[in-house]
C-alpha cells in the first residue's frame, strides 16, 4: 500500500461564509503556513451569511433555550465592539408577545432578568402599532442589526492581510481522507491538505463528507420590504408560536420580513433531495403580519432573497441553535462546521484555539 | 478547566425541562435536588427547578434562600399567601419556560420511572404520566365522597380523574400553557388526558408511590369541589337557564288556566282572575328575562380568558448555573463543549 504523499497545503477551508472566513483566519493565527479558502461563489459572504434577518442576537430570541440565550448574551458586547463598523444600532428593537404565545409576557420579562438582558415595556405610542386582541405586551430590548456587505469588505481585507489564499468561483470537494490529511479537488484540480474544513452550511453533506449528525434543510424566503413611515427606526419581533419579524436590513437599506409559516417553502432531510422552484409568499407574510401590526398593510414589497437553510435535526424541536463541530469518522483531519448565528463565532474560535492539531 | 471539553448530554434532542415543586411546610432536600439535577442534566440540555413557596413560614423561606446560594438552576417564587396546593402548581406552570414541564415530588424511587417516561416522548407524546398501583390513604367516608364527586365531575365535563393519582407528570410546553390558562387547570393536572391534539400516555409502575394525601378539611374540600365543578362546566348555569324557561312556560300555561277558569266557572271570586293573570304574567316575563340573561352571562363567561389571581412577592435565583461555561457548540453526537473560563478568553 502506498503511503499518502505529504500535504500541498496546511489546510483548506471550503465555504467562504462568515464562519469559513473566521476559521481560515484563526488557522493562520494558530501558525498554519498555507491556508486556502475556497468558495463556489464569486465573492465572500454571499449566501447564508447574507440571506438572513441580519440580527445580532442578544439572547432574547431563545427564552426556551437558556444555553443558547446566555451564550448570545455573553458574545453580544464583544461582537458589537469588534464589528462596530458593520453594526446598525439607533433603532428601537421591540419584542412583542402574542397572546397564546409559547412564552408569556411575564415569563419573557423573567427570562430577560435571568440572562441580565435589558428589557422594558414599550411606551404607548409604540404599543399602538399592535392589535391589542392579538398582542399581549411589547418590550423594548437592546438588539442591533449587521450589514453583511460591510462585514464582507472587512473580512476580505483581513484575509488578504493574513495571507489566506482566497479562491473564489471554486467548487471544492473532499475526495478522500486518511489519518494524515485529506485529498480534495478544487474545480477538479487535485490537492492534498493537512486539514480540511467543510463550512458549506447547506451543502455540508454534499461535498464528500458523511455527517453523523443529520441535517434538515429548508428553502427559505426572506422578503425585503419598504415599511410604512411608522416603522422607520423600528425592528419588531412577534413571539412565540405565531412568530414573525421585520428588522432593518442594512445591506439593502430596507427592512427584512420573515414569517415562521411562510418563510420555509420546502423542507427535506435526504441529502440527495433539492428545493423545487417556488413563488414568493411575501403577500401572505404581509397579510398575516398585518393582523398583529395593522400598519404593515402599507408596506411595499421590494423583492425576496432565497437560500437553503440548514438546522441540526436533533435540535429542530427545541429552540437551541448550536454550532456543529464534527470530526469525520474517516479522519479527524476532516472537520465539518455548521454555523448558526454569526455572533456565536467566539464559541467556535474558543474550540479551535484549544483543538488538538497534532 | 484547561480548554474545551465534552460534557454529557444523553438526551440532546430532548430540549430543556422545568421541574415545578410546591413548597409549603418543609423545604426540599438539597441532596434530592442535587441527584435529580444530575439525572435530568443527562436527559435534557437545560434544567431549571421552579420552587413555588406557597405562603411559607420564615424558617422555610430562609432555607430556600440558602438553597439558591448553594445549588444551581433554582428559581424560587414566594407567594404572598397560602393558596390551594394544585393552584400553586399552576403558578409553576405559568412561570416555567422549559420545553417540558415536570410536576413531581423529588423522590429517588421515581428516577427510574422518569427515565422510562422520557424515553416514551420520542414516540411523539405531548403528555406522559406515571402512576403507581396504590391509592392514597384517606378515610373510608372521604374516599366514597371523592369517588362520587369524580364521577359527577366526569358526567358534567367528560374528563376522568386519574386513580391512583399521578406520581410524575411531564407536559410539553404547549400543554403546560394550556393547563395554566384553563379555568379547570387544577383538575386538568389530575387527569390522564388534557385536550384533543395533545397525545397523552399514562404509564403504570407497580410500587410507585403517589404523593401523600393532603387534607384540606371538610369545608375546604367542599369549597374546592364546588368551585372546580362550577368553573369546569357551564352545566349549572345552563340548568338555571332551563329552569327559568320551564318556569316561564308554566306561567304561560297557568295564565291559560286562569282564563279558562274565568270563562267556564260561574262562581269565580271578583279580582282573582286579574290578580292571577298579573302574577303569572310577571312570572313569565321575569323567567324569560332571567333565561335570556343567563345565556348572555354564559356567552360572556366563555369569552373571558380565565386569570388566576396570585401575587409573587419575591423571587430568588441561584447564583450559579449548572453549565455556565458551556459553549454553543456541539459535536456529531449532540454533545456540548465547555469553554475557557471568562477571565481567560481574549
Amino acid at each position: 500500500m502506498s503511503r499518502p504523499h505529504p500535504p500541498d497545503v496546511d489546510a483548506v477551508v471550503i465555504g467562504a461564509g462568515f464562519f469559513g472566513c473566521h476559521i481560515a483566519l484563526e488557522l493562520r493565527r494558530l501558525g498554519m503556513e498555507r491556508v486556502i479558502l475556497a468558495d463556489r461563489e464569486a465573492g465572500i459572504l454571499r449566501r447564508a451569511s447574507y440571506v438572513n434577518q441580519a440580527r445580532v442576537h442578544n439572547g432574547y430570541h431563545y427564552p426556551r433555550s437558556l444555553g443558547t440565550a446566555s451564550r448570545s448574551r455573553r458574545n453580544f458586547p464583544r461582537f458589537c465592539a469588534e464589528h462596530s463598523f458593520a453594526i446598525t444600532g439607533g433603532f428601537e428593537s421591540i419584542y412583542a408577545i402574542a397572546r397564546h404565545s409559547l412564552v408569556g409576557a411575564s415569563q419573557f420579562a423573567a427570562f430577560c432578568a435571568s440572562i441580565d438582558a435589558p428589557c422594558r415595556e414599550s411606551p404607548a405610542h409604540l404599543r399602538r402599532l399592535f392589535d391589542s386582541d392579538l398582542v399581549d405586551t411589547a418590550f423594548i430590548v437592546n438588539e442591533v442589526a449587521f450589514d453583511a456587505a460591510a462585514l464582507a469588505d472587512d473580512l476580505l481585507a483581513r484575509l488578504s492581510a493574513a495571507g489566506v489564499e482566497l479562491r473564489l468561483s471554486t467548487a471544492g470537494r473532499i475526495e478522500a481522507a486518511d489519518p494524515a490529511g485529506a485529498d480534495l479537488s478544487l474545480n477538479g484540480s487535485p490537492l492534498r491538505a493537512g486539514w480540511a474544513f467543510n463550512c458549506t452550511y447547506a451543502a455540508l453533506d454534499d461535498v464528500g463528507v458523511r455527517l453523523a449528525c443529520p441535517l434538515k434543510k429548508e428553502l427559505a424566503e426572506i422578503a425585503l420590504i419598504l415599511p410604512s413611515p411608522v416603522f422607520a427606526g423600528i425592528g419588531v419581533t412577534i413571539m412565540d408560536g405565531p412568530f414573525f419579524s421585520t428588522m432593518p436590513f442594512p445591506a439593502r437599506k430596507c427592512h427584512s420580513l420573515s414569517h415562521v409559516r411562510y418563510t420555509p417553502h420546502a423542507a427535506w432531510i435526504d441529502p440527495n433531495e433539492a428545493a423545487t422552484s417556488t413563488h414568493s409568499r411575501v403577500t401572505k407574510m404581509l397579510r398575516d403580519g398585518a393582523r398583529y401590526m395593522p400598519p404593515l398593510t402599507r408596506a411595499r414589497p421590494l423583492g425576496s432573497l432565497y437560500d437553503v437553510k440548514a438546522v441540526l435535526l436533533s435540535t429542530e424541536r427545541d429552540d437551541a441553535r448550536p454550532i456543529l463541530f464534527e470530526s469525520s469518522a474517516v479522519s479527524r483531519r476532516v472537520i465539518s462546521v455548521l454555523g448558526a448565528k454569526i455572533d456565536n463565532i467566539y464559541d467556535l474560535l474558543d474550540v479551535l484555539a484549544h483543538h488538538d492539531w497534532s | 478547566m484547561t480548554g474545551p471539553e465534552a460534557i454529557p448530554s444523553a438526551g440532546a434532542s430532548a430540549g430543556s425541562v422545568s421541574v415545578v415543586i410546591v413548597v409549603e411546610e418543609t423545604p426540599p432536600d438539597a441532596a434530592a435536588l442535587t441527584s435529580w439535577g444530575e439525572a435530568l442534566a443527562a436527559l435534557f440540555n437545560d434544567t431549571e427547578f421552579v420552587l413555588i413557596a406557597n405562603g411559607v413560614p420564615s424558617g422555610v423561606a430562609l432555607a430556600l434562600e440558602a438553597l439558591t446560594g448553594n445549588l444551581p438552576d433554582i428559581t424560587v417564587h414566594f407567594l404572598a399567601e397560602r393558596i390551594d396546593h394544585d393552584t400553586a402548581y399552576l403558578v409553576g406552570l405559568d412561570t416555567a419556560v422549559g420545553d417540558w414541564v415536570l410536576l413531581t415530588e423529588l423522590r429517588t424511587d421515581r428516577l427510574r420511572a422518569l427515565r422510562d417516561v422520557i424515553a416514551r416522548l420520542a414516540e411523539g407524546y405531548q403528555v406522559a404520566i406515571a402512576v403507581g398501583d396504590e391509592s392514597r390513604e384517606h378515610s373510608p367516608i372521604y374516599s366514597v365522597l371523592a369517588r362520587l364527586y369524580f364521577r359527577l365531575y366526569r358526567l358534567s365535563t367528560g374528563r376522568a380523574v386519574l386513580v391512583p393519582p399521578a406520581a410524575l407528570r411531564l407536559y410539553a410546553r404547549a400543554v403546560a400553557l394550556y393547563i395554566a390558562g384553563s379555568s379547570e387547570g387544577e383538575m386538568l393536572i389530575k387527569a390522564g388526558s388534557i385536550a384533543g391534539g395533545f397525545p397523552a400516555v399514562v404509564l403504570r409502575y407497580p410500587g410507585l408511590a403517589a404523593d401523600p394525601p393532603r387534607w384540606r378539611g371538610l369545608r375546604g374540600s367542599i369549597a374546592k369541589g364546588v368551585h372546580e365543578l362550577l368553573s369546569a362546566s357551564a352545566l349549572p348555569l345552563r340548568m338555571a337557564s332551563l329552569v327559568a324557561l320551564a318556569t316561564g312556560v308554566l306561567s304561560l300555561l297557568y295564565s291559560l288556566y286562569v282564563v279558562g277558569v274565568y270563562m267556564l266557572k260561574p262562581d269565580v271570586l271578583q279580582g282573582w282572575t286579574t290578580l292571577s293573570l298579573q302574577i303569572s304574567g310577571m312570572m313569565f316575563l321575569f323567567s324569560l328575562l332571567f333565561a335570556l340573561m343567563a345565556e348572555y352571562v354564559l356567552g360572556i363567561y366563555r369569552g373571558i380568558s380565565p386569570r388566576r389571581r396570585y401575587v409573587i412577592v419575591r423571587e430568588l435565583r441561584s447564583r450559579r448555573q449548572r453549565q455556565p461555561d458551556r459553549l454553543n457548540v456541539v459535536d456529531g453526537s449532540g454533545v456540548f463543549r465547555l469553554g475557557m473560563p471568562v477571565e481567560n478568553t481574549p
